[in-house]
């Protein structure tokens, strides 16, 4: 062979080979599939409190928790959930575990209140859902502020982060946020004084730690859209019942006697001539005393006592969720975000009978035990049963679906 | 203060000692000697005469008729990046340029008998990635090495025979960085930090262990046959071996910054008042974990890898007189690193177990050998070989898969005593889907855990001078 040859042969042979070694080796289908929802939609993150966490019945574990309308939602984003969108999962029976009947207050597995099994193993490498039960706005911003009032809860599904900082750390393309309603929830389910003012949180307040809240969501910068629930206007939940409700039941037991200051109503300021506040007795005071006069014992309910909830005490919550929720929208439309109203599903559910259905409810429902609240509602009387939280997830799809243009399919 | 257990963050350590190259399958290194890396590694049937038959064929040494010194070096740029699934972050590797070595010294006792003695490093690593990449919990700065030195005797029993062997002795060295999540260390016995909320690789202490001085013994063996003086066949094998190591595992604590809040169970677990926040350094530091007889002192470590052995059969054509067209096959018997066992000192300290399952793989080597004059040659060469790491176990210590390599190179006899060379390799591997993290303890990982895309390059210049006095 000549070196001509050689050389011509060489060169050949060099680009022969060079061929499988230019061919495509860097493979982008090894690489996550384009986010089925849409870029919009490929990060999800939830903050909020002890409905977005999936509490339901007093108590919460894996089980209720996958039913959030958070995990429901980002199901329906396309993600796929334990693998795309993180829980928080906590082992069964729950921390606490769930009451399974309200009026005997017995939980799953015979649990107690004070029962609190942990964090179920492997540890996610992110969350997606880091609402927390018990979250008030302040709790997504600080767990250390003077103000704040972090739990076990707290602790077990955040590790030392607020709600904040571990959202941020999936860097969301969408985030909802449904918090506020502890900041006047805890002012019901003070046993001593529910109503107590001094338990909700001013309005001003709430406006600046809400925009404080948003601004460190804008601060994330991944975040293209997202969706704010406003608060829950709490006296509708069962777990209080209008004194009329309790002088109802009394014509049914003899032995219950009802004060005449159980039926006191009040007009709401700024509010139209529907817009009344009534008397509330909670379920925690009140299903005592129903069961006692049921049991033969005279027993009078005296609304005038602190642990019921006065007019005035009713104006004041209402009035502050009002002013809570036109902060939050005020929010959303400052960013085009969804807002959604949650007062207007509560509404429809409290025009069905068998959806919410207050305490004492007469003649008693052969499902008392199972929804003794309604359909709607678990078996604490505030927080929504499963069936609801789809209902929350498709009134979200159709408010999103509409703000951005989107087609997510409703939850079936 | 309580102390918490340390059975699962301990054991973190050295989940993964399988170390990583950017060279040839597993942990594989094939470059040693320039000429050879030029043709693509080919010359299991006709090596170079440069004395590098004592790797590549050690019978091969029989065809040296004079005494040859030979030393040289190979530089190796390895670049690659993971890119996690989540947030499509990439990061990539940290590796310096990694000079490896290869010394060779021939010389003829007889006409039929020739001795020699090498230096190599067939079986090593360095991968350094950020110390914040997410896989600094499997390694972050990793090296590992193999030196074989290797007599060896090859003789030629009739003219189209010759047959050679060596005995190698190998000295071992291993370093390996990572840091220890909390989330997975015990809080109290039978319950993780991670439990407890803490969150996912949440770092606490930084772990090395350095260990010198390992020494194994195996034997590298090989004959060639030239049924005709432009046709030749050659086969090979090197021995596996297994090297102990033993060194020290030092533990450094880092602060975790976390402030657990009040109302944390941890507060309660540990008998503190639960309505006060809890920084979670100050439990870590009060349960003593890094002082003497604790599970985290510093220590003696024992570890065992085995060298793989591997079989090399080729042959060479020479059409014309000054060309030269070389293919070898190899295969390296990777499934001899199935278990890496980690044995601590302290009994505190749990000892480790990690599933590494690897195959033994193929590979293919094409390569040509061309004079193009009387003081110039010139070699190219293509190879493709497998990956040694199933899809469970890419990890940052050994992010390899299928690789397709091309090689140039050039051979210039400055003298009749003296010839240099230079070679050329370029490296492209496929992309791999891979992991971070590793699975439950005691568990074997799967492919679930994979969570993002290991990609890797390499660029290797090699240099050799070779004296003929």
């Amino acid at each position: 062979m000549t070196r001509t040859h050689s050389t011509r042969f060489l060169r050949y042979a060099v680009l022969l080979a060079a061929l499988p070694a230019i061919a495509g080796c860097d493979d982008e289908t090894l690489m996550p599939p384009e986010p089925a929802g849409g870029d919009l939609f490929a990060r999800y993150a939830a903050i909020g409190n002890s409905i977005t966490a999936g509490f339901q019945s007093g108590g919460i574990n894996d089980s209720t928790q996958r039913q959030s309308y958070a995990v429901l939602l980002a199901g329906q984003f396309g993600l796929a959930v334990g693998r795309e969108f993180r829980v928080p999962l906590l082992a069964s029976p729950g921390c606490p575990p769930p009451l399974v009947n309200a009026f005997t207050q017995e939980r799953l597995a015979m649990g107690t209140a004070g029962d609190c099994n942990l964090r179920l193993p492997p540890v996610p490498p992110f969350l997606s859902n880091v609402a927390v039960p018990g979250a008030a706005v302040i709790d997504a911003l600080t767990n250390l502020d003077a103000d704040s009032d972090p739990n076990a809860l707290t602790t077990l599904i955040l590790g030392g982060r607020t709600q904040l900082e571990a959202a941020a750390e999936v860097a969301p393309t969408f985030v909802t946020v449904w918090i506020g309603n502890n900041d006047v929830l805890g002012s019901i389910l003070d046993a001593a004084d529910p109503g107590n003012p001094a338990l909700v949180t001013p309005p001003a307040t709430f406006a600046t730690r809400y925009a404080d809240l948003m601004s460190g969501l804008d601060g994330i910068g991944s975040v293209q859209g997202g969706a704010l629930l406003g608060v829950v206007q709490v006296v509708g939940a069962p777990f209080l019942s209008a004194g009329l409700a309790y002088f109802a039941a009394a014509q049914q037991i003899p032995t219950l006697t009802v004060d005449q200051n159980c039926l006191e109503v009040g007009q709401i300021p700024g509010g139209g001539p529907e817009d009344t506040a009534v008397v509330f007795v909670p379920f925690s005071y009140g299903a005592p005393l129903v069961a006692q006069a049921s049991a033969g014992v005279p027993t009078t309910l005296d609304c005038s006592v602190p642990q019921v909830v006065s007019v005035a005490e009713t104006t004041n919550l209402i009035l502050a969720v009002t002013q809570y929720n036109a902060a939050i929208a005020a929010e959303a439309d400052a960013r085009g975000w969804v807002f959604l109203d949650p007062n207007a599903l509560l509404g429809q559910l409290l025009a069905d009978p068998s959806a919410i259905r207050p305490f004492p409810a007469f003649p008693p429902d052969p499902a008392a035990v199972e929804a003794p609240f309604g359909t709607a509602l678990s078996r604490d009387g505030i927080h929504p049963s499963a069936g609801t939280h789809v209902a929350v997830a498709n009134a979200l799809i159709q408010g999103i679906n509409a703000a951005y243009g989107t087609s997510v399919e409703p939850v079936q | 203060m309580n102390r918490p257990s340390a059975r699962v963050g301990a054991a973190a350590l050295l989940v993964g000692l399988a170390p990583t190259s950017g060279l040839a399958q597993g942990f594989g290194v094939f470059e040693h000697g320039t000429c050879a890396m030029g043709r693509a590694g080919t010359g299991v049937a006709a090596p170079c005469g440069d004395g590098s038959a004592i790797f590549f064929n050690p019978a091969g040494l029989a065809a040296i008729d004079r005494l040859t010194l030979t030393g040289g070096l190979t530089l190796i740029q390895a670049t690659g990046s993971f890119t996690d699934d989540l947030l499509a972050e990439r990061t990539g590797l940290d590796n310096s340029p990694i000079p490896v070595p290869h010394v060779f010294a021939a010389y003829p006792l007889h006409d039929r008998v020739t001795a020699g003695l090498g230096l190599f490093v067939p079986y090593g690593l360095s991968t350094n990635w950020p110390a914040d990449f997410d896989g600094r919990f499997n390694g972050y700065d990793n090296a590992l090495q193999s030196i074989y030195i290797q007599p060896t005797v090859a003789f030629r029993p009739i003219d189209i025979i010759q047959i050679g062997g060596g005995l190698d002795v190998v000295i071992g060295s291993v370093k390996l960085t990572q840091r220890l999540d909390l989330s997975e260390f015990e809080a109290v016995p039978g319950i993780t930090f991670g439990q407890l909320g803490v969150p996912f690789h949440t770092d606490f202490a930084d772990a090395t262990l350095e260990t010198h001085g390992a020494t194994g013994v195996t034997g590298n063996f090989g004959v060639i046959i030239a049924p005709h003086d432009r046709f030749s066949i050659g086969f090979r094998y090197l021995g596996k071996t297994t090297l102990e190591y033993e060194g020290d595992a030092t533990f450094d604590p880092i602060a975790t910054g976390i402030v657990l809040p009040p109302g944390n169970p941890l507060a309660a677990a540990l008998g503190l008042d639960p309505a006060q926040s809890l920084p979670l350094d100050l439990v870590l530091n009060g349960a003593d974990l890094f002082s003497p007889g604790a599970p985290l002192e510093d220590q003696t470590v024992h570890t065992r890898i085995t060298m793989p052995d591997q079989i090399v059969v080729g042959f060479a054509l020479r059409p014309a007189e000054s060309f030269t067209l070389l293919f070898d096959y190899q295969r390296v018997n990777w499934s001899t690193f199935d278990v890496l066992s980690v044995d601590f000192e302290n009994t505190l300290t749990p000892d480790r177990e990690v599933i590494e399952n690897y195959e033994d793989t193929d590979g293919f080597r094409f390569g040509v050998d061309i004079e193009v004059s009387p003081r110039w040659d010139v070699r190219a060469g293509y190879l493709w070989h497998e990956g040694a790491a199933p899809p469970q176990t890419v990890t940052p210590l050994l992010p390899e898969g299928t690789r397709n390599e091309l090689t140039i190179g050039f051979g210039w006899r400055i003298s009749d005593a003296f010839t240099t060379d230079v070679a050329y390799q370029y490296i492209r591997q496929d992309d791999r889907r891979g992991r971070v993290t590793e699975g439950p303890p005691g568990q074997a990982p799967t492919v679930d855990l994979n969570s993002g895309l290991y990609t890797f390059k390499g660029h290797l210049v090699g240099f050799t001078v070779t004296w003929r006095p």
